[in-house]
């Protein structure tokens, strides 16, 4: 009668501890998730071949682009978020491609290219050993997104075991929305800045 | 091997083994029928109009309306016949996607006809990607083969969904895959261009 | 009851040495399925390092490679600087040589700078001749003869403080050997 008793529980409690294994296996993409780096608007954070150090963000109802004297204005449903880095290769000439904004609620939004030809935006810049350089990201996103989010960047999109920085993307409530940000190239190639109004 | 065979153990091997795979033959069983159970049951084809929000599973479509010609006001001028749909798009995925290529096919197309292109309304350019929860107006676009005839004066669509899988089959990773045809469209057309008409 | 059991000596010895032999097997089988993956991931890898001291030659991949000259030019008010290097090839075996060539600029830590895809404006003013010669790895599209000298040089930018720079070299043929002209 004991061992019955015995054999029964010792299965009762296999079944359990499977079952329990089997609710919580990480899936794929938790298994192959890039290594996550956290940080804050103005901390310096080092990724495996990058280190980079969110400065600035700025939130406006328009993006133009301005070159010479012709503008391009580009307006969104929601709000653009500027957000101003300063980033440096470590070992050897890369291009980073890959930055997104996850809101509050884990809804991500990459990278806008619309104003695919402005001067400074990230995936077009080729980054050299030694030569830190300051780069533009640009996000387009519904105002709710904008409160507690994080700036995820990355080498690549798909970057399993790579590592990925998370930037707490800390912006005052209420939100500040300017009228209209200016990206205006400078007189020497490769130089441009920001007119905010 | 010394002495006589043992069909008494090797019976009872074998009544172990069958009782063994006795579940194993029963979840066989199940999958293949509740498979062709589901493949049994179509899915009914809801009939929406211009004007009627549609979720398609990781679109919501809204049509607003059809033209045909060689030109749509804020799209580069073309010398070839164009289908331009002008549609409201919004993605209720959680990331920018760009997988809106299969969303509206032609019921009839005429032959040769390629996929359509993607114009952001805003910008007059191609889109490369739609964001959360931001609804666009997106201007579909069909270049029409040089000899086909002009299309009816209604046109009628299929709309296709996405299905979101937790796991998928082969790596157990979550991603959206296209499903069946859920709706259909008629749409009048707006035939611009003599021209066009009488090709 | 049913004899799944190891139960006589014989079969108890028979269990314990095919255990055994599992413990040999199944690093043989993962050596076996991989040995193909590995050597491909190893000819991408530079290993084994030919070095030419400075004003010498050595011979790579089919080739006889000399650093001809190292161009610095500093542009006022930037702190990066561009590097023209020009070098040449011999060639002797032009099956070896023609190849797709991985060329990049290193200097005493060890961080590696790739070459720019177009030469870059100030280089184009000052050394024009040099920005006129053909990049490595043309061979794998313009066939070569045994006995041609290929003049090629690229460009790279770089901190303005950098201090003595390396010349390194690897062809797919002959990787993981690699080549560093000084």
């Amino acid at each position: 009668m004991i061992r019955v008793t015995i054999a029964v529980i010792g299965v009762a409690a296999a079944i359990a501890l499977l079952y329990g294994l089997q609710k919580t296996q990480p899936g794929y993409a938790d298994i192959t998730r890039p290594i996550a780096v956290h940080g804050a608007l103005g901390e310096r954070l080092t990724a495996r071949a990058f280190e980079l150090t969110a400065t600035k963000i700025t939130l406006a109802e328009r993006i133009a682009l301005r070159s010479g004297t012709r503008e391009q204005t580009f307006d969104t449903s929601g709000v653009w978020a500027v957000v101003e880095a300063q980033i440096a290769a470590r070992h050897e000439s890369i291009n980073v491609s890959s930055a997104s904004w996850m809101g509050a609620s884990g809804v991500r939004y990459t990278m806008s290219q619309r104003a695919a030809t402005a001067p400074g935006l990230l995936p077009a810049e080729r980054l050299e050993p030694g030569l830190p350089r300051k780069v533009l990201m640009l996000f387009e996103l519904p105002p709710e997104q904008v409160k507690d989010a994080t700036i995820l960047v990355s080498r690549t999109p798909f970057s399993p075991i790579d590592s990925e920085l998370h930037i707490k993307a800390n912006v005052p409530t209420p939100l500040f929305v300017r009228n209209i940000v200016r990206i205006v190239r400078g007189t020497n190639a490769g130089e441009w800045q920001l007119e905010v109004r | 091997m010394p002495g006589r065979f043992n069909f008494g153990a090797l019976r009872q091997q074998a009544v172990a083994y069958l009782i063994a795979g006795v579940g194993a033959a029963l979840a066989i069983a199940v999958s293949f029928a509740s498979a062709i159970y589901e493949a049994s049951q179509p899915k009914d084809i809801k009939q929406i109009a211009t004007g009627q929000p549609f979720d398609t599973g990781r679109w919501t479509v809204v049509a607003r309306r059809a033209e045909f010609g060689k030109q749509m006001q804020g799209l580069p001028q073309t010398q070839q016949n164009r289908l331009m749909v002008e549609l409201d798009l919004t993605n209720r995925s959680a990331a920018t996607t760009a997988s809106y290529a299969r969303l509206l096919e032609l019921a009839t197309p005429p032959a040769g006809l390629q996929r359509p292109m993607f114009y952001l309304a805003r910008d007059s350019a191609l889109v490369i990607g739609l964001h959360p929860g931001m609804p666009e107006r997106v201007i579909a676009v069909w270049t029409w083969p040089p000899g086909a005839p002009p299309p009816p004066q209604q046109l009628r669509f299929k709309i296709a969904s996405q299905i979101y899988k937790e796991r998928d089959n082969l790596y157990g990773a979550p991603n959206w895959f296209d499903g069946p045809v859920v709706a259909t469209l008629d749409m009048p057309v707006d035939i611009r261009d003599a021209a066009a008409a009488g090709k | 009851m049913v004899a799944l059991v190891p139960s006589t000596p014989k079969e108890k010895r028979a269990y314990w040495q095919s255990a055994l032999a599992l413990l040999l097997v199944v690093p043989l089988v993962i050596a076996t399925r991989s040995y193909q993956d590995v050597m491909e991931w190893r000819s991408q890898q530079e290993l084994n390092a030919t070095v030419a001291a400075p004003n010498t030659s050595a011979v790579y991949a089919g080739a006889e490679w000399r650093l001809e000259r190292v161009h610095r030019l500093n542009e006022p008010g930037s702190d990066a600087t561009v590097i023209v290097v020009e070098f040449e090839a011999t060639v002797s075996d032009p099956a070896l040589f023609a190849a797709t060539c991985n060329v990049g600029l290193t200097d005493a830590s060890r961080r590696r700078w790739k070459p720019q895809f177009l030469a870059p404006p100030i280089a184009r003013r000052i050394r024009p001749a040099a920005v006129e010669r053909p990049r490595c790895g043309t061979a794998a599209i313009k066939p070569v003869k045994a006995g041609d000298t290929i003049r090629m040089a690229e460009s790279f930018v770089t901190p303005a403080d950098i201090a003595d720079v390396d010349l390194v070299i690897s062809l797919s043929t002959a990787r993981p050997a690699y080549l560093v002209l000084e």
